[in-house]
């Protein structure tokens, strides 16, 4: 069950939410376990929850290094496990982690992963095409598919950690914000403003990069 | 999905989030998890988390939610016990310290 059903969903069936509750039970059996110091029973955890915490780490950094951030937010649970009180799922409290490893990831090494080189011809084409097009029909193809991911990954690049990850969780992928909230450890205020200033950030980011494209061939 | 938007930029944004869905699944498989684990026992041998304890801490919070009402319940029948033998008590007291007197009378 995800994030999102799990703190929306009413239990539609009794069921389902049997088991829902026999998860939360075995999770807290498990962390009682591992606190008492059995670290294998820490294994159970990492495979239940891996392909949870895999799919909200993808969604923020590069592919390549989802692998290890996830590495980071397990190590990290384990780590600050006597701090989980239980007042929240074990799910959710993953989340947080995974978000909150994902940021860090940002801050530390976004020197070193920002293209420093603008869009190409290709993308610039792309984006020409996205500007002129009455709606995305025309975009259903690999190249364009292709080209859209490599101007995403470019535009996000020039976010600063924190407008990144807030865009990322609500405009790209459609959390509300009171979920981004809870994600970020934030207010709500606050991921609204900055979410706002995130896409005025990122539309200035393009209109830059369209008029110095534009003014190199012109020139 | 088609997105239809007026404003171009909201076009671009809607693009953006369509190619960010379409993002490959990555998939760890067992090594990686064995990886993980082998990292956490690492961190375990050097940081050895205190066992003993863990169990302890909620002991001591009960207990001293225990201590806490007990005091309460004594400090309210103290209150209620004085207010109704006010000056007997007093008198007891008063008598008490005339005893301990380190100086006797002449």
């Amino acid at each position: 069950m995800g994030y999102d059903a799990a703190v929306q969903a009413p239990a539609r069936n009794k069921v389902r939410f049997t088991g829902v509750q026999a998860l939360v039970s075995d999770d807290d059996e498990c962390i009682d376990r591992v606190l008492r110091g059995d670290i294998d029973r820490f294994g159970e955890l990492i495979a239940r929850y891996q392909h949870h915490v895999l799919k909200i780490v993808q969604g923020h950094v590069p592919a390549d290094r989802v692998a290890e951030v996830a590495q980071d937010v397990f190590v990290r649970a384990y780590a600050g496990l006597e701090q989980y009180r239980g007042t929240v799922p074990f799910e959710h409290w993953l989340s947080r982690l995974s978000v909150r490893a994902c940021y860090d990831f940002w801050r530390a090494h976004r020197r070193t992963e920002v293209p420093v080189s603008g869009l190409t011809d290709d993308q610039v084409g792309w984006l020409d095409r996205a500007l002129a097009a009455e709606s995305s029909h025309h975009f259903r193809d690999q190249a364009d598919q292709r080209d859209s991911l490599e101007v995403l990954e470019w535009a996000l690049a020039q976010l600063s950690p924190e407008h990144r990850l807030v865009l990322t969780l609500v405009s790209l992928e459609g959390h509300s914000v009171r979920e981004a909230a809870e994600l970020l450890g934030w207010t709500v205020v606050n991921v609204k403003v900055r979410c706002y200033r995130a896409r005025q950030a990122l539309r200035t980011i393009f209109l830059q990069e369209w008029e110095r494209h534009h003014h190199d061939r012109s020139s | 999905m088609t997105v239809h938007r007026k404003d171009p930029r909201e076009r671009i944004e809607a693009l953006l989030a369509q190619a960010h869905r379409t993002r490959g699944e990555v998939a760890a498989g067992e090594d990686w998890a064995q990886e993980v684990m082998r990292t956490i026992r690492r961190e375990a041998a050097e940081h050895p988390v205190p066992s003993l304890f863990v169990g302890a801490e909620p002991l001591v919070w009960r207990a001293a939610a225990c201590a806490a009402l007990v005091a309460l319940v004594f400090a309210g029948s103290v209150a209620v016990y004085t207010k109704q033998h006010a000056v007997p008590v007093a008198a007891v007291w008063l008598e008490e310290f005339d005893a301990g007197s380190p100086f006797p009378e002449r």
